[in-house]
């Protein structure tokens, strides 16, 4: 543009700095999609690979009684009504030794009522180790019902206390971490625990995380699924497809991962006690925790891997309604930056390998200011455009250049998706996908990184905000 | 119109017809695994209809039909429906599944696959089938992929020669004990097909060879024979770590190590304890009463709920005559704990169901 005489009349200078961004927007737009090439490559490999290796596992029968005991921690705060559907469905896992941890973190609705109700808790005094710092656990239930079922009743210090309250009082080597408004599918432990059971450095695995709005789910299981009604649920589906399949599945081939969902993860004990446990004032727990894990790791040069394995799926309710769909991403845009601003050494350390030489940077560029870059050339093409710096017809060749990548790039996702696990399973499903892809481009992506955005500035000026703050149409209801 | 606008414009063209490419892409992968679904469903079906017949009697003429009802391509499939057949089976059923099987050509497949080396999860069938047929002509091939990188391969070769013959058991053992990537509880499948004599010796010589010290995979392998304490008392010694200990003991399965485990019930680690009192569970007698009612005042609640398990296995034991016995102080945590398995009964001095 700069150098074909559109900005005839211009000073120098402003030539100078329109070149400048003008290489900025070009070298992001070309970094960006490369990587994600390289990722959607890496990841399909990474797909084929475990499909072959664990393709006789699929047989009856297979699996015996010596998988690692796990602990499953559900932290809740004010789930009154969807706390209890949850539970039942997580008691009723396949796995041959398990046990449920709810950590009620000082709900101020009827949530422990509601569980000491459905599953007959009656107090129980305990002995156990506070290995993590935590706030006063008040009273420790167990079930009448359930002998694997416990219930915490601690003071209220968030999500990241909730669950080191959780670590101390759980019995098992390994804790699954699991939200309240989740469900598991029944064999999602049996294969979330595969990567412990093959490569005794792993330290932590983490599972899909998929929309459940649409699906009819019974007894606490998801027995049929189907896409969402609503169009921002819609949104999500390809937007989880594309985090977790080409995203996670792709660095999981580098040992690269540095992000496990907090929806959906199963860690070695030991070390997450190592390096005591989950962080209080962070909002993204789960990511900061991981990027700890991977420090504390390298600098001991101890050999450990993260693992993403795509076929456990934990279903969770996406926000419907703008105004939590805003929160959301906000919180997780804060998450990410505060995770990232608390751990850059992961970026400058000897031997960090892909995590901290590649995939960390790759999150600070793409994800942390990425937003910005978006937001400001979305904007510049557009006054270039009213200026006439550029024609129309120009315009609308450099929109359909970017909506045709991003589009490519989703159905890159909906075909790993095809080749991993058909979740949906109708035809025009596909097809309904392939259309939410491009219209997705426009005006949905630009809202979210806006949020992002807005979610950077709260980082910055450190606006207060709290866990639990999502209220949802609770498809997953008691 | 600038040089540049016609990159761009060429590079969107190029584009779109990528994406509408995939699109197509995406769409003939869904038809045709649709269609390898209906597929595999008509061989399943087919492969249920034959073994009907076979086991009822009529003899169905499998041999002159086959061609015309299972074309090359699906043989994976029959395979792995073999396969899925042959774990839920026993007995004369099994001789049946294993000739229809021969029938079908299956154990020509398996040579092909290990032959050529194909995909994986075809060298996997392969593999596994050539197990279950009990085919010696593989053995070559077989032995040749037990060292290989891949634990899934490498792990299936072990299976496979172990049903076919037990004459690498040694090497195999000592795999096991070394490859930490073939998980422990897949080790167990194997061990269990393995003559358990046979393979007490075997693990015996490795034991006393001391190649392996105290390694808590060896443990964990002598465990899973049966009646193991010849094999494990080397590791049961007081003089052991705490770690050798537990692990030890949690993989005692012998009821003739009672009075080395009633020792170990006062030792000074509340793992060890805790493991102790675990064995209880299983092997106590009338005589271990005094012993685990002890451990119900233990500081350790592993301990304390162990021994209430241990004492709730005994018949006619009164755990409520027991706590004032022992003057069991911290609220009756023994019997909370067996109360807590839903066993026993709600204690008067519980404070129950509160809102």
């Amino acid at each position: 543009v700069v150098h074909s005489g559109k900005f005839q009349g211009s000073s120098g200078v402003s030539q100078d700095v329109a070149f400048f961004f003008s290489l900025i927007f070009v070298g992001y737009f070309f970094g960006l999609n490369i990587s994600y090439l390289a990722l959607n490559i890496a990841a399909y490999k990474e797909l084929l690979r475990y499909k072959s290796n664990h393709f006789l596992e699929t047989l009856p029968l297979h699996g015996a009684r010596h998988e690692i005991p796990i602990s499953v921690l559900v932290p809740a705060y004010n789930e009154e009504n969807t706390i209890v559907g949850s539970i039942r469905s997580l008691l009723q896992l396949e796995y041959p030794e398990f046990e449920v941890v709810v950590i009620n973190d000082g709900s101020k609705d009827g949530m422990l009522k509601n569980l000491i109700d459905a599953f007959r808790l009656y107090e129980f005094e305990e002995y156990y180790e506070p290995a993590l710092e935590c706030r006063k656990i008040i009273r420790i239930f167990r079930s009448f019902e359930h002998p694997n079922l416990r219930v915490i009743d601690k003071e209220n210090g968030g999500k990241a206390d909730a669950l080191n309250a959780g670590i101390n009082v759980s019995h098992y080597p390994l804790v699954c971490v699991v939200d309240a408004d989740s469900v598991l599918d029944r064999k999602a432990l049996g294969m979330i625990v595969r990567p412990f059971l093959e490569d005794r450095n792993t330290i932590v695995a983490g599972g899909t995380i998929r929309i459940a709005n649409g699906c009819r789910i019974e007894q606490g299981h998801v027995v049929s699924t189907a896409l969402p009604q609503n169009i921002l649920a819609r949104f999500q589906v390809n937007e989880y497809l594309r985090a977790f399949l080409f995203g996670r599945l792709g660095w999981d081939s580098l040992n690269a991962i540095l992000i496990i969902s907090g929806a959906f993860g199963l860690f070695r004990k030991r070390e997450v006690i190592e390096v005591s446990g989950y962080r209080e004032n962070t909002i993204g727990e789960d990511m900061e925790l991981i990027l700890r894990l991977h420090i504390h790791c390298i600098s001991r040069s101890r050999p450990y891997s993260i693992h993403f394995v795509h076929d456990p799926i934990c279903w969770t309710e996406a926000p419907e309604s703008l105004r939590v769909l805003k929160n959301q991403r906000i919180r997780w845009q804060r998450g990410l930056l505060e995770s990232m601003a608390g751990n850059l050494k992961l970026a400058f350390m000897k031997n960090s390998g892909y995590a901290g030489k590649l995939a960390f940077p790759f999150f600070l560029i793409f994800e942390a200011f990425g937003p910005f870059i978006e937001v400001f050339g979305f904007f510049l093409m557009l006054y270039c455009g009213v200026v006439g710096a550029f024609s129309f017809s120009y315009f609308l060749a450099i929109m359909l250049f970017t909506i045709s990548l991003g589009v490519l790039l989703s159905l890159s996702a909906l075909y790993l998706e095809e080749r991993a696990s058909r979740t949906y399973s109708k035809p025009a499903d596909l097809l309904k996908l392939f259309f939410i892809a491009v219209l997705e481009n426009l005006g949905y992506r630009q809202l979210l990184s806006c949020w992002r955005i807005m979610g950077f500035f709260k980082w910055l000026f450190r606006t207060k905000q709290s866990w639990g703050d999502m209220t949802r149409k609770k498809i997953l209801s008691n | 119109m600038p040089a540049s606008f016609d990159a761009i414009y060429t590079s969107v063209l190029i584009l779109v017809c990528l994406v509408l490419g995939g699109l197509v892409l995406l769409l003939f992968t869904r038809v045709y695994s649709d269609q390898k679904q209906r597929r595999s469903k008509v061989v399943l079906e087919n492969f249920r209809r034959i073994f009907h017949d076979r086991l009822s009697g009529s003899q169905t003429k499998t041999v002159m039909t086959k061609e015309l009802i299972f074309r090359d391509s699906d043989y994976d499939d029959l395979a792995y429906v073999y396969l899925c057949h042959d774990d839920l089976l026993n007995g004369e059923a099994r001789i049946f599944l294993r000739n229809l099987a021969l029938d079908l050509s299956l154990d020509v497949y398996a040579q092909d696959m290990l032959k050529n080396r194909v995909k994986t999860h075809q060298l996997l069938l392969g593999l596994a089938v050539a197990g279950k047929l009990g085919l010696s002509s593989c053995l070559p091939n077989i032995k040749a992929l037990i060292g290989v990188s891949d634990a899934s391969i490498s792990f299936q070769a072990a299976k496979s020669l172990i049903e076919i013959e037990q004459s690498l058991l040694g090497e195999i053992l000592e795999s096991m004990i070394v490859r930490v990537d073939w998980s422990i509880s897949k080790c167990e499948m194997i061990l269990r097909k393995i003559d358990q004599e046979k393979l007490k010796n075997k693990l015996n010589e490795l034991v006393l060879s001391g190649r392996y010290g105290n390694s808590v995979r060896m443990i964990f392998i002598c465990g899973m024979v049966q009646n193991n304490l010849s094999l494990l008392k080397h590791f049961l010694s007081e003089d052991q770590d705490e770690d050798t200990l537990a692990v030890s003991i949690r993989a005692m399965n012998d009821v003739e190590s009672l009075p080395q485990i009633r020792v170990l019930l006062r030792h000074r680690s509340w793992v060890v304890r805790c493991q102790a009192a675990k064995f209880l569970e299983r092997f106590a007698l009338q005589e271990d009463i005094p012993l685990l009612a002890e451990l119900l005042a233990d500081k350790y609640w592993w301990v304390r709920y162990r021994a209430a398990l241990a004492l709730s296995s005994l018949p006619g034991v009164d755990l409520s005559s027991m706590a004032a016995d022992y003057k069991l102080d911290t609220g009756n945590l023994g019997l909370l704990e067996s109360v807590g398995l839903g066993q026993w009964f709600i204690p008067e001095n519980s404070k129950g169901v509160q809102g």
